[in-house]
């Protein structure tokens, strides 16, 4: 007896495994994505190693990305500071945070702001910036007025 | 007859699957390639945490005299317990032995009444100096009676971030918890 070759049965693929394997994969994509604003992930940023660092975490109400080239130079958008015009940069963060705060205060208008109110600046600067343009955005940063930083680095090479 | 009842008929009285899962895995396979191409492995980066500490007020002047044995002597009240690490780099665009802008070219520790030269350009590689450092920090830390128990870290302004961050590394990772960073010695820009 001669298998029926033109049944259209026997030649339909199975999809349903491919189909779980499909599944999975999404079910693992969506619980680890992570949307994050170009600022917060620049890839042109290469950033120092440090094993020491600390993981991620996300305690602060609000946060300001500062992204710092190789050159010393603000990317992103602040790109049209300059670290030797440090009254606008100062100016600029205060602004910032003057305006964070009052949407803040509108979403918990019971609530103190200068005690419960946290607003981090996280500093992601390239490897091959230098020690002083690093201090010269915490300075500005400090005489904004703000008190808590971060230093973004890599845990491990990336290579 | 219908379709839909031809189907039923041909597989025996159940519903064909494969005639429904071919637009649903049309559809996964595209919220797949969406989850793929916004996929970003962040996982890898860690932070520093840090605190930027009011500026410090001007002094005024007193209203009433003021004998100078009166004043507070002047002195660092965190000197006893803590450790200055320098790390001094080869200027711009110059060369020492193997280094380069930028690079490291001379770490000290800094101690109440001792400055000693852990490393300097003349070793074979930074990693040797970064060694002999770590060996340095364990040995204050390690001491009887040692109290020394914070690091502050002043870097040459020129000093790339990389190396103050290697640094940083040696430090924590050699015992000391309370690690801050101190302004380089740099001219100020002028306000605009």
């Amino acid at each position: 007896m001669s298998a029926n070759l033109e049944s259209s049965d026997a030649a339909d693929p199975n999809l349903v495994p491919l189909l779980d394997v499909v599944l999975q994969l999404i079910m693992f994509f969506m619980i680890t994505v992570n949307f994050v604003r170009v600022d917060q992930f620049d890839d042109s940023i290469a950033l120092p190693v440090a094993q020491a660092a600390m993981p991620l975490d996300n305690t602060a109400e609000e946060w300001i990305f500062l992204n710092l080239n190789s050159d010393g130079k603000l990317v992103g958008t602040l790109s049209n500071f300059a670290l030797d015009t440090p009254e606008k940069l100062k100016a600029h963060l205060m602004r910032e945070k003057i305006d964070l705060q009052r949407v803040w205060q509108e979403k918990n208008p019971g609530r103190n702001p200068d005690r419960d109110f946290k607003v981090v600046v996280v500093l992601r600067a390239d490897r091959n910036c230098r020690y002083s343009e690093v201090w010269q955005v915490l300075d500005s940063c400090q005489r904004a007025g703000y008190r808590r930083w971060q230093l973004r680095v890599m845990t491990r090479s990336a290579a | 007859m219908s379709k839909r009842k031809r189907i039923a008929s041909e597989s025996g009285g159940g519903v064909n699957l494969n005639y429904i899962i071919t637009p649903f895995l049309d559809m996964s396979f595209q919220l797949l390639a969406f989850f793929i191409m916004t996929y970003h492995p962040s996982a890898l980066e860690g932070h520093i945490d840090g605190k930027l500490v009011p500026p410090t007020e001007t002094a005024t002047k007193s209203p009433t005299p003021v004998l100078p044995t009166d004043l507070p002597p002047d002195s660092d009240p965190d000197a006893a317990e803590t450790i200055l690490v320098q790390v001094k780099s080869v200027p711009k665009g110059g060369v020492e032995g193997s280094r380069h802008d930028g690079e490291p070219s001379q770490i000290l520790l800094k101690q109440l009444q001792e400055t000693k030269v852990v490393t300097d350009s003349s070793d074979p590689s930074l990693e040797d100096g970064l060694k002999k450092l770590d060996a340095e920090l364990k040995h204050i830390l390690n001491q009887p009676g040692a109290i020394k128990s914070a690091i502050k870290l002043e870097g040459d302004g020129n000093l790339r971030h990389q190396y103050v961050m290697r640094v940083y590394d040696v430090c924590k990772l050699a015992g000391y918890k309370n690690i801050s960073f101190v302004a380089p010695k740099f001219e100020r820009p002028k306000t605009d």
